[in-house]
């Protein structure tokens, strides 16, 4: 990585204009594949295109607003953050105030809205994690001081999400702590045996919901699948591979129509995939691709350590989001019920993402040249 | 700079950095995979691929009783398919199918004949045929799961439960009421070919985004039963056509049972006739007769027009009404209005309803809720028939009073004596409990509804005491008599309309009772009815009985205290002991009992001459006597004679005459 170009700048304009492109697409891309299910389902075709433009505009505000926020506040407050984080996440569980869809508590009714408290614990846990190895520093690869702290604390949010039941996001927010720990300074001994550790939990939660195994199942053989459980990864393949080389053309999916559950959300990839084909896909990825490139950048170019592991943090948790759901629409990890940051349609993840790309924007115009 | 010092950090940054474009890379690479290399297989697939879907019955809610009994249940049964195209010798395989399933191979021929790629053999099959045909490996056909309906207690609540079609849909009963909530998601099949032209099955909910959902009902499985078996036995020993019996909480309006006879088994109901599927006790009419005097007494009582102890000349038996005559079974001359209830004096009904007047009869019978539905959540409620004041003529009027020339229900006629036992006030009768989602949270709770204050509480009291004396000795109904408990209720033996002639049959009748348990803190109404009796048609010989046995039970179920303690048990009860089981009305043993009792105790038969044909049946089925009768009127003579040794009489012949004018 080279010098950081972003330094002083009042906005890191490659990356603002990379976001608002993919924000942009975004809105296309959620009218075109939800267009009929939400005529279908709720008379208004225009329903969720309205709703979507709304969050967008409303973490537009958030963003710009982020981006003069200077990041040591969040250094300040971390522990008050952190402390409504777990509030809200056990929120979902008052009556009246959580809401169950398809089985699981993870909304938080407010109003008319309904908001994803595991959102915002994202970024209570990437606030915390970088104050407290900023402030650790060389004490980082000892295990009482640099290691156990962050386990408690993100144990106990991975804790609270896989009871909601959220596994696919606790297993990211696993992934996650385990990057930031490594470029901490963490040893290496410690993190191999923290992965020996985990893998009888997962398997644990694993087999203890029917449906986890059955998306397991239909992850490692989705064609063989004798009750059909493979249906919705086989027809996200059938939506990348009815696309070709450069798709069908906006709005002309067919898996749309009620093949792909939740075209709009988890599976949005898989329709661009088909309307716009493998160029479409290309261009998605590398706008991805440049996003958490261009935050590596911005981190490394921090003015101090703390501000690093923020955007840092911030960064790879986007990014992770992104692979992992592009990883099970092609077929690549298990189906966990993840969206696609930034254009799937969805309020909290676009409010929450558009909040760290403004942090990044601020840790950016404080940055001093490397 | 902290970053300077620390190089490692930013080594480390980096090689996660590298891990992300080569996550990224992965992605494109796999997406290269799908989108280039794959593409025409992928392509052929989905657009060749559904070469049929096939829809699948949706699961269903369970119906549960008030105490979270089964009562209908979603299973998954087999179902046999085949795929005509891919069976070649199709002569032998719907040979060996057919011989399997038991069905005709002719017609399974000619549809494995089609050009269909998907075919329905036999559905719903038993769970050993199944293995059967998946042993046999034929090529093209296969097994498929889908959803059935079953009824664990087979005929139980069947006409109020209903039943569901092949497609699980609700055909009748609640299953057709609540069709929409028990309904949940669709299921289909969507038939795709793999890579080499092979079929194969991939199952989903279909889109439509349903919830399902439970219910719990009022009914509670074990009165319910009680009250199909004691109707069973009444309607076979009267051999009558059928009946019917409702049991229901009138302090809420919960109904606990609802049987009708005959009865049906849902899980098979295509083998019965229409006829039995239908709910009776609310889709059929009848004259309710001498019932309906309960609700005259309250009318009048209320009004104020007369009082229990009022006197009115009963005619003597004979009272002409412009060109008709009316009689009474009994000659009576002066009654007081209770008595007129007590021994249901159709000329004294006449009388009160004089005095009330038709019209605000009317409207009384209209504020117990005749002619009107009751609002119960079941389908295919009939309102009954009662006339206008403008559209009655005096005979009409006069018939009304007694209970002849309007049609009820018997949900009607039992949530209007719940009115009089809930103190005046009419509740809203109702099945459904709860709604319940899969996880069993509770999404909405039926709540008692008051329908309106139809009688003051101090007139139900009044009334209450008056019916309480029909149970009496004295009364028409001491076989509903419940030992330890004050019954009040009303009997009634209407005359049926003969469809032929028009008139009013000779031979076809009605018999009803209905009445409440313990009189003076109800707990249970309940209404029998029972249709066309052979022989002795009489409510209080033939559904009293049915009062007894059902409330007796419930009683005893829910735990209610008996309210007449052993030792207010009058004089002489001491003899009763050997006759405790025809003889639940112990309690109320009067002098003139316990002197038959002493005759029957020591082995001789009573004298029954002079005796009216109701009194004499009470008595004789109170000592436990078969009895014959014959003729009309008061009974002249008996064989054999009054005092010879009741051990070798197999039974009484009676014989009734008209008393001498």
């Amino acid at each position: 990585m080279g010098k950081a170009k972003a330094s002083g700048a009042i906005y890191d304009y490659p990356l603002v204009v990379a976001v608002m492109l993919l924000l942009g697409f975004s809105l296309v891309m959620v009218y075109s594949a939800s267009s009929h299910i939400a005529a279908y389902h709720l008379g208004d075709s225009n329903y969720y295109l309205k709703r979507q433009a709304a969050f967008c505009l409303l973490g537009l505000l958030v963003m710009f607003a982020a981006r003069y926020i200077p990041v040591r506040i969040y250094a300040k407050l971390v522990y008050p953050i952190l402390v409504l984080s777990v509030v809200l996440l056990i929120m979902v569980y008052v009556p009246g105030l959580g809401k169950r869809v398809g089985g699981a508590l993870r909304w938080l009714r407010v109003g008319p809205l309904s908001i994803q408290p595991a959102e915002f614990a994202k970024f209570a846990l990437a606030v915390y994690m970088a104050y407290s190895m900023a402030k650790k520093g060389s004490q980082m690869g000892s295990f009482w001081k640099g290691l156990f702290p962050h386990l408690v604390v993100a144990g106990m949010m991975m804790g609270l999400l896989v009871a909601q039941p959220d596994l696919g996001t606790a297993v990211i927010l696993g992934a996650w702590v385990f990057i930031m720990l490594f470029i901490g300074g963490c040893r290496i001994q410690y993190l191999l045996s923290l992965i020996l550790a985990a893998i009888p939990f997962v398997y644990l939660a694993i087999i203890h919901a029917d449906y986890r195994l059955k998306r397991w199942w239909a992850f490692l053989n989705p064609w063989k699948d004798p009750t059909g459980v493979g249906f919705q990864i086989i027809h996200s393949f059938f939506a990348f591979g009815s696309g070709g080389l450069l798709g069908v053309g906006i709005g002309a999916s067919k898996q749309k129509l009620f093949y792909l559950p939740e075209p709009h959300t988890d599976f949005v990839f898989s329709i661009v995939g088909e309307e716009l084909g493998f160029v479409g896909v290309c261009g998605v990825v590398a706008a991805f691709c440049f996003i958490v490139i261009r935050g590596v950048q911005i981190s490394l170019s921090a003015k101090d350590l703390y501000s690093t592991y923020l955007g840092f943090g911030l960064t790879t948790l986007l990014g992770l989001q992104v692979l992992v759901n592009m990883g099970v629409v092609l077929g690549l990890l298990p189906t966990k019920g993840l969206t696609l940051p930034l254009l799937s349609y969805g309020g909290s993840s676009m409010v929450i993402t558009l909040l760290a790309i403004g942090v990044l924007l601020n840790i950016a115009s404080q940055a001093t040249s490397g | 700079m902290k970053i300077k010092e620390k190089k490692w950090i930013r080594f480390r940054i980096i090689v996660v950095a590298l891990f992300f474009v080569c996550g990224f890379g992965t992605i494109v690479a796999r997406a290269y995979q799908f989108q280039v290399i794959r593409r025409d297989q992928l392509r052929a697939m989905a657009q060749s691929g559904y070469t049929a879907i096939v829809k699948l019955p949706p699961d269903r809610g369970t119906i549960y009783d008030r105490s979270g009994h089964e009562l209908a249940i979603s299973t998954d049964v087999s179902s046999v398919y085949a795929h005509p195209r891919q069976i070649k010798n199709k002569l032998k395989i719907s040979r060996t199918v057919a011989r399997v399933l038991g069905i005709s191979s002719t017609k399974l021929y000619k549809k494995l004949r089609s050009n269909r790629s998907f075919v329905w053999v036999k559905r719903k099959i038993d769970p050993a045929k199944a293995d059967e045909i998946r042993k046999l490996k034929l090529k093209g056909v296969g097994i498929e799961k889908e959803k059935g309906r079953y009824y664990p207690g087979r005929e139980l609540a069947a006409q109020l439960l209903g039943f569901v079609g092949i497609d699980n849909r609700g055909l009748e009963g609640l299953e057709a009421k609540y069709d929409k909530l028990l309904t949940g998601p669709g299921n289909e099949l969507i038939q795709m070919k793999d890579a080499l032209g092979r079929p194969f099955f991939i199952r989903r909910e279909s889109s439509e985004n349903k919830a399902i959902h439970n219910l719990v009902l009022t009914i509670d499985k074990d009165i319910q039963y009680r009250a199909e078996r004691a109707l069973l036995v009444a309607v076979k020993k009267s051999r009558a056509k059928g009946g019917q019996c409702v049991v229901l909480d009138p302090s809420t309006g919960e109904i606990l049972a609802m049987a009708v006879v005959p009865r049906f088994n849902p899980n098979i109901f295509s083998r019965y006739p229409h006829g039995y599927w239908r709910n009776k006790v609310v889709t059929d009419c009848f004259e309710p007769g001498s019932t309906i005097k309960a609700f005259l007494l309250a009318g009048a009582l209320e009004d104020g027009v007369l009082y229990p102890n009022s006197r009115l000349y009963c005619e003597m038996g004979k009272y002409k009404i412009a060109d008709r005559v009316v009689h009474d079974t009994h000659k009576y001359g002066t009654l007081t209005v209770s008595d007129i209830v007590v021994l249901s004096s159709n000329i004294g009904a006449i009388k009160i309803g004089q005095q009330l007047g038709y019209d605000r009869f009317y409207n009384y019978l209209r504020g117990f809720g005749f002619g009107s539905q009751t609002g119960i959540d079941l389908l295919g409620e009939r309102s009954g028939f009662v006339r206008s004041p403008r559209e009655a003529n005096s005979v009409d009027q006069a018939n009304t009073f007694f209970g002849q020339g309007l049609s009820v229900t018997a949900l009607q006629l039992a949530v209007a004596m719940g009115c009089i036992a809930n103190k005046g006030v009419l509740m809203k009768p109702y099945v459904v409990k709860k709604v319940m989602d899969a996880r069993g949270h509770a999404l909405k709770i039926i709540r008692p509804k008051v329908i309106r204050r139809v009688i003051s509480a101090e007139t139900a009291k009044k009334v209450t005491a008056i019916l309480e004396n029909v149970v009496s000795e004295r009364g028409t109904g001491p076989l509903a008599a419940i030992a330890g408990y004050k019954v009040a209720g009303k009997t009634g033996t209407a005359q049926k309309v003969d469809e032929k002639s028009g008139r009013y049959s000779r031979t076809k009748y009605v018999a009803s009772f209905v009445g409440f348990v313990p009189a003076e803190n109800p707990r249970l109404v309940i209404a029998t009815v029972i249709d066309e009796p052979k022989g002795i048609p009489y409510g209080g010989v033939v559904a009293a009985p049915v009062f007894r046995e059902v409330g007796q039970w419930a009683l005893n179920h829910l735990n209610v205290n008996p309210s007449v303690r052993l030792a207010e048990k009058g004089p002489g009860s001491k003899a009763f002991t050997r006759f405790e089981q025809c003889d639940p009305k112990s309690t109320f043993a009067s002098e003139d009992q316990s002197g038959l009792a002493k005759q029957v105790r020591e082995g001789f038969l009573p004298d029954f001459r002079g005796m009216g044909m109701r009194e004499v049946l009470c008595k004789a089925v109170r000592l436990g006597l078969k009895v014959r009768l014959e003729g009309s009127g008061f009974a002249y003579k008996q064989s054999p004679s009054p005092g010879a040794p009741i051990k070798q009489v197999k039974y009484v012949k009676i014989i009734f005459r008209p008393p001498r004018s």
